[in-house]
């Protein structure tokens, strides 16, 4: 197996597509770390929410529109839980993807279906979140 | 897909200390609760889209099958968490790389801790239930 030489001209070269993927990778770095700490609270608090202090046995469509979705803070709370979760969420799953999957057709067809997933998913949970009523209908 | 069968294989050969453990641990928490992420969207938005649906959702998350999944997805989520809080410090303060064994060490007591209370609560809840 060769290696090809690496010379000192492949760190130094910039192209504009260079720098868009560097810039890209170094926002979704930081994102990485800020949307975690701020998931922290939010996802600890949610799970409190509906796993302790409520337990699955009680929650029906009724609890959820009657003690959280009829206030807008909580409808508030789970789109912003939504959001940084979807995308800290599917973005790791990226790293994974890119860490294991070299076959670049198949990488591009996962980075593809992830990106898919993520969309579907926001706009479902998103729509869900501002259409659904806010007292119980009848 | 080499890779993926070096970490499998190393997760026993490669003695990579309590740092490998969490990185591996880190890993595999992040995706089981974006699988369930994926679904607990998917079954939420029927509150809007298919209230029927959403009834028979819950009523198949009462399951003992799903309990278990249940007590996964807290672990997974604490651990997840306490140990993306480390990654995040050490990130911020270079410094702190000096200190990781005793920080993983103290993330796993960290989430020890936060899990024993939430596991008994969850475990009440199913046989006051």
């Amino acid at each position: 197996m060769t290696v090809p030489k690496t010379t000192a001209h492949d760190f130094t070269r910039r192209t504009t597509a260079a720098r868009a993927t560097n810039r890209s990778a170094t926002f979704w770095w930081r994102f990485m770390r800020w949307s975690g700490v701020l998931l922290i609270p939010l996802a600890f608090i949610h799970l409190a929410i509906v796993h302790l202090i409520t337990s699955v046995a009680e929650i029906n469509y009724q609890w959820v529109i009657e003690t959280r979705w009829s206030l807008l803070g909580w409808r508030l709370y789970d789109a912003f839980l939504l959001w940084f979760a979807g995308l800290h969420g599917y973005r790791g799953a990226l790293y994974v993807v890119n860490d294991y999957v070299h076959n670049p057709r198949l990488n591009r067809a996962l980075t593809i279906i992830l990106a898919v997933l993520l969309i579907a998913i926001l706009a479902l949970g998103s729509i869900a979140l501002i259409g659904a009523p806010f007292e119980l209908p009848g | 897909m080499s890779t993926l069968v070096t970490t499998v294989r190393d997760l026993f050969r490669y003695r990579g200390a309590v740092g490998q453990l969490a990185w591996i641990g880190h890993r595999l928490a992040g995706l089981g609760t974006l699988l369930f992420f994926t679904l607990h969207v998917v079954d939420t938005s029927w509150v809007y889209f298919w209230p029927e649906g959403y009834e028979h959702a819950i009523a198949l998350y009462r399951h003992p099958v799903f309990f278990v999944g249940e007590l996964l997805l807290v672990a997974a989520v604490i651990y997840h968490g306490v140990n993306g809080l480390r990654v995040a410090l050490m990130d911020w303060q270079p410094r702190l790389w000096h200190y990781e064994q005793q920080m993983t060490l103290g993330v796993f007591a960290l989430t020890a801790l936060l899990y024993l209370p939430a596991a008994f609560i969850m475990i009440r809840h199913l046989v006051t239930a």
